[in-house]
């Protein structure tokens, strides 16, 4: 009941004077999670939150909505007043990847108010430590397909995985059904397949020196070295590979006023600048890369045409 | 358990129309599944497949066709062993179905909170036949708990109702 | 290493302030474990966003007592309501309930208590044996062996619904296609959604279990009315006195090797992430059922049916953890939030979680450890009163039930859709309790059939095609094989020989 009436009161300010005036007011603004709590989406939000809502004079109220892969949280930000109090937290390239496979979601990307990019993970093949396998010109050498393992063949890896295979020119198997990354990196271990691609704050923990040293890399999917000593992308003669990343962008919904959008662009940049997140980030692995509104707009749009081109690779069935 | 109950299950039970329904529904769902790529329609064609094989068996085991007898003795699909002994009517059956359906109306329009002490008093008042105090008295015990523990110990926000949230049927 | 941290974990549990974390948790677990649809993941769930503002050892007391105490909890409602407090305690009702109607309640309370507590210890037990190992434990076990013990517990499925092998069988179709619908893992296809995007995630299993379980035994209670300890219409009430307990705990002791074997079987499911408790505990209560002398008593009010499902049940959360010491991945829903809460603090569970977050870890399995035994001790105390629940009016008990479980099916993940779920099964629950098709083995297919076809898929890929002859290389795929034709053809065997000694 409070909460309605909240609303018509802030319908009432809306109507009599420009939206942005006083945001933010004494409205909490509620920042969406489409996943439930405890993942990599979540715990990201909740570091960024509070140190956000201080940087504002605000509360902000990080909320899981989860379910349909996603898509229902991304909804429920697309459908609400572009007022500025409701942001959420988008699965990119994963949502992008659904609208190159004609998926309706329920909502369309392009049409997004995109106010923010917070972090950018980028990805690495990964083989066994005890293996003789160097590079991706010797692991894709022998005569049989090469086997990789992901969870979901329309999960972002595995996406990345068959179209970054597809343009060495390596043949590959795409073992799909793991229950999670972890399994699926476990399966590199115990031998069930043959190298993985994943993101490189994931395989860390399974790393020398800064895990368990059961997988090594054989490239990082980058332009610049990330890795001491493993070869990138751009070395093999591959740079468009540095395409696939894995974004944690901020937006809200369709036609949100620019001035609102800086507010909450300034906001998120002071939170990212903060003591509280740098130094869980640094502990946590997590690479922060702020990129602004204009900046996020242009990946946004860059991505859906990039994977737009490998469109029968993304869709294929095996 | 005695004797005189074991022997009489009711007809709805033992006629064939059950595993006839179940039939309908294997075929939809071969059909349905028939047209999905090789790799996702393996299992659930093979699953449509063996049910609509033991479902034509459960159908035979209840006729007097010869092996009927057969059928029932490897297949144990007698009645003797039922988890519901009692013969509720039809009218009595849809009631409490109607009962069910109705808490869920009545949480989804307008709120668990509010839904929780009407219902319960409503159920205890109207179909149970206690008295008013009993009736308001396990309304009110039930929104206790619904308060108590989840929106004041967990400070958890139980759905407010469609009268009452933005959004519609679109934000379950 | 390991022992030093026990230890100190213990010493540390003792200090006031986290005993009462460990004990809010046992009494909140106690309670979520009593009421049908509320169980140790809604609890868990609820309390993460609670936990961020703790020590994160004191959150993993708070996470311990709650998965140590709901299983026992659940057990209570399962021998007093022939309904399930968690759907691990499913197989629990098959002679629990008949014992609560022969009066022998205590009894039944008394052996699940007790063999809730021991099982719990043994779990535990075996996990710290297994820690030095559970690297190798978890590497041997790829998609060829999650594979077997699927296809094991569907053939446990076939033997061991006696007198009802058709019916058993057709729901297990059933529960199957219901694990086929949404967008599969493997190649992203949707099937049976009918373009609701709800279905697009699968049917949620908390939800699905809810309504199959509680709802659907409440309209049944609804229609028999009376009371639960009262046969409907006749009205002479079984007198449900709590006298027994003593030989219920003594009852566990005798049947030693039921424990042991229930406690074991626990503890290897528990460990297979995606099967869970409520296949642990079936394929214990069956196994149990199976090659016991007596087995023709089961189902009737067999102690022994009450010892085995409930010592797997609590054994399973010892199991669940060794892939969690091992590579820092869940073993079950519980686990994966126990992961969760490391992440929110700001932890990074891995392959070296034990050298990172030993005191986490550690504490988590001491709360567990002193959660099984208390809330059981706990369970005891309060048996008297408790068993008054069957003596109540059922239409006070069917409105707050059914109320209750659906505000637990929406909390877990905060939607509407859910509990519209939750009514659906609940009527197709009903409907098959009314015609006699069990719903158990629906409920057992649907849980393994996800795994079962993924882990097929996997295979497929994995071996080239050759997938009977990769299985045969595999050592642990070949003892599963070997159990796999035993538990089938071990009817045939004990008619044929019944025969033989008839003739």
């Amino acid at each position: 009941m409070k909460k309605l009436i909240a609303t018509g009161v802030a319908a009432a300010a809306l109507a009599a004077a420009p939206a942005w005036a006083d945001f933010p007011a004494d409205n909490p603004i509620t920042f969406v999670i489409p996943y439930s709590p405890g993942g990599g989406f979540d715990t990201i939000v909740r570091q960024f939150a509070p140190a956000m809502g201080e940087a504002m004079g605000a509360t902000v109220v990080p909320e899981n909505i989860s379910g349909a892969g996603g898509t229902r949280g991304a909804q429920s930000v697309f459908r609400a007043d572009p007022d500025g109090y409701t942001i959420g937290i988008f699965n990119i390239p994963g949502f992008t990847v659904n609208e190159v496979l004609g998926r309706d979601q329920g909502f369309d990307l392009s049409e997004v108010s995109w106010i923010a990019n917070l972090a950018i993970a980028r990805y690495a093949v990964a083989v066994p430590a005890d293996s003789e396998i160097n590079s991706v010109e010797e692991l894709c050498a022998g005569d049989d397909p090469v086997k990789f393992s992901d969870t979901g063949a329309t999960s972002t890896a595995s996406v990345t995985t068959r179209i970054a295979m597809s343009i060495i020119g390596c043949d590959i198997i795409d073992v799909t059904g793991y229950s999670g990354s972890n399994d699926a990196m476990i399966a590199v271990i115990s031998g069930e397949v043959d190298a993985t691609i994943k993101p490189i704050s994931s395989l860390a923990r399974y790393l020398d020196g800064s895990g368990s040293g059961d997988l090594k890399l054989i490239l990082t999917l980058s332009s610049d070295e990330l890795v001491e000593g493993v070869a990138t992308a751009a070395d093999i003669g591959y740079p468009e590979l540095a395409n696939f990343t894995l974004a944690r962008v901020i937006g809200g919904p369709p036609g949100m006023p620019a001035e609102l959008v800086t507010v909450l662009e300034d906001g998120l940049r002071a939170a990212g600048e903060s003591e509280a997140v740098t130094s869980w980030a640094a502990g946590a692995g997590v690479d922060l890369e702020f990129m602004g509104a204009a900046d996020t707009t242009a990946m946004m749009n860059e991505l859906s045409t990039f994977y737009q081109q490998y469109a029968d690779i993304v869709a294929v069935e095996q | 358990m005695d004797q005189s109950e074991i022997s009489d299950a009711p007809r709805a039970v033992t006629s064939i129309w059950p595993p006839v329904v179940l039939l309908v529904f294997a075929i939809a769902v071969l059909i349905v599944a028939w047209g999905y790529p090789a790799v996702a329609a393996r299992f659930p064609v093979m699953v449509a497949v063996a049910m609509i094989l033991l479902v034509i068996l459960d159908i035979w085991s209840r006729t007097k066709l010869p092996g009927a007898a057969a059928v029932d003795a490897f297949g144990g699909t007698d009645f003797r062993r039922r988890e519901m002994m009692h013969n509720p009517t039809f009218a009595n059956q849809a009631e409490c179905v109607g009962w069910i359906a109705g808490a869920f109306a009545l949480m989804a329009t307008v709120g668990i909170l509010a839904a929780s002490p009407i219902f319960a008093a409503a159920y205890v008042r109207l179909r149970g036949k206690r008295s008013l105090g009993v009736a308001a008295l396990v309304g009110l015990g039930v929104l206790a708990f619904q308060v108590g523990v989840f929106e004041w110990a967990l400070d958890y926000e139980l759905y407010r109702g469609l009268l009452f949230t933005k959004g519609g049927v679109s934000a379950w | 290493m390991g022992l030093d941290a026990l230890l100190e974990a213990f010493l540390a549990v003792l200090n006031g302030g986290s005993f009462l974390y460990l004990m809010t948790g046992v009494i909140l677990g106690l309670t979520f474990g009593v009421i049908p649809g509320l169980g140790g993941t809604t609890a868990l769930a609820l309390l993460i966003p609670v936990t961020y503002t703790l020590d994160p050892l004191n959150a993993m007391y708070l996470a311990g007592g709650v998965m140590g105490a709901t299983s026992f909890g659940g057990s209570i409602s399962a021998i007093l309501l022939n309904t399930p407090g968690t759907a691990p305690n499913a197989a629990t009702t098959f002679d629990g309930y008949p014992l609560a109607r022969q009066g022998k309640a205590g009894l039944a309370i008394g052996a699940a208590a007790t063999a809730s507590a021991l099982g719990g210890l043994i779990g535990l037990f075996t996990l710290l044996l297994f820690i030095p190992v559970a690297r190798e434990v978890v590497l041997s076990f790829g998609s060829s062996e999650f594979f077997l013990l699927t296809v094991l517990g569907l053939a446990a499925i076939a033997v061991s619904v006696k007198g009802k092998l058709l019916r058993g069988l057709i729901a297990a179709c059933i529960g199957l296609l219901i694990a086929f619908t949404g967008a599969n893992q493997f190649t992203g296809d949707t099937r049976f959604t009918g373009g609701i995007d709800y279905l697009w995630d699968g049917i949620p299993l908390v939800p699905a279990l809810t309504g199959l379980f509680a709802i659907s035994q409440m309209i049944e209670l609804a229609l028999k009315g009376g009371s639960v300890a009262e046969d409907g219409g006749r009205g002479e009430a079984v007198k449900m006195k709590i006298t027994g307990v003593g030989s219920g705990i003594l009852s566990v002791f005798q049947h030693w090797t039921v424990l042991l074997r229930g406690s074991i079987i626990g503890t290897v499911i528990g460990a297979v992430p995606g099967l869970g408790g409520t296949v642990a505990a079936f394929l214990s209560y069956s196994s149990t059922a199976q090659t016991a002398k007596d087995r023709d008593t089961f189902g009737t009010g067999n102690i022994k049916g009450v010892i085995a499902p409930e010592a797997a049940n609590n054994a399973k959360d010892g199991g669940s953890l060794i892939p969690t010491v091992a590579f820092g991945i869940p073993g079950s829903a519980e686990t994966a939030i126990f992961l969760a809460i490391l992440v929110l603090h700001g932890m990074e569970p891995g392959p070296t979680i034990l050298l990172q977050h030993e005191r986490e870890v550690y504490g988590l399995i001491v709360a567990l450890t002193v959660s099984a035994v208390t809330a059981s001790i706990i369970g005891l105390l309060l048996s008297r009163v408790l068993v008054l629940i069957t003596r109540i009016d059922v239409n006070i008990v069917v409105p707050v039930v059914v109320l209750l479980s659906l505000t637990g099916v929406y909390v877990l993940e905060g939607r509407m859709a859910d509990v519209l779920l939750a009514v659906a099964m609940g009527i197709l629950g009903y409907l098959m309790i009314r015609f006699d098709y069990p719903r158990l083995t629906l409920v057992i297919a649907f849980v393994l059939g996800e795994t079962a076809e993924r882990s097929f898929h996997q295979i497929r890929l994995i071996s080239d095609g050759e997938v009977f002859g990769y299985m045969l290389g595999r050592p642990i795929s070949v003892v599963l094989i070997v159990a796999i034709v035993i538990t089938f053809l071990l009817p045939t065997m004990r008619s044929a020989m019944a025969r033989r000694a008839g003739a």
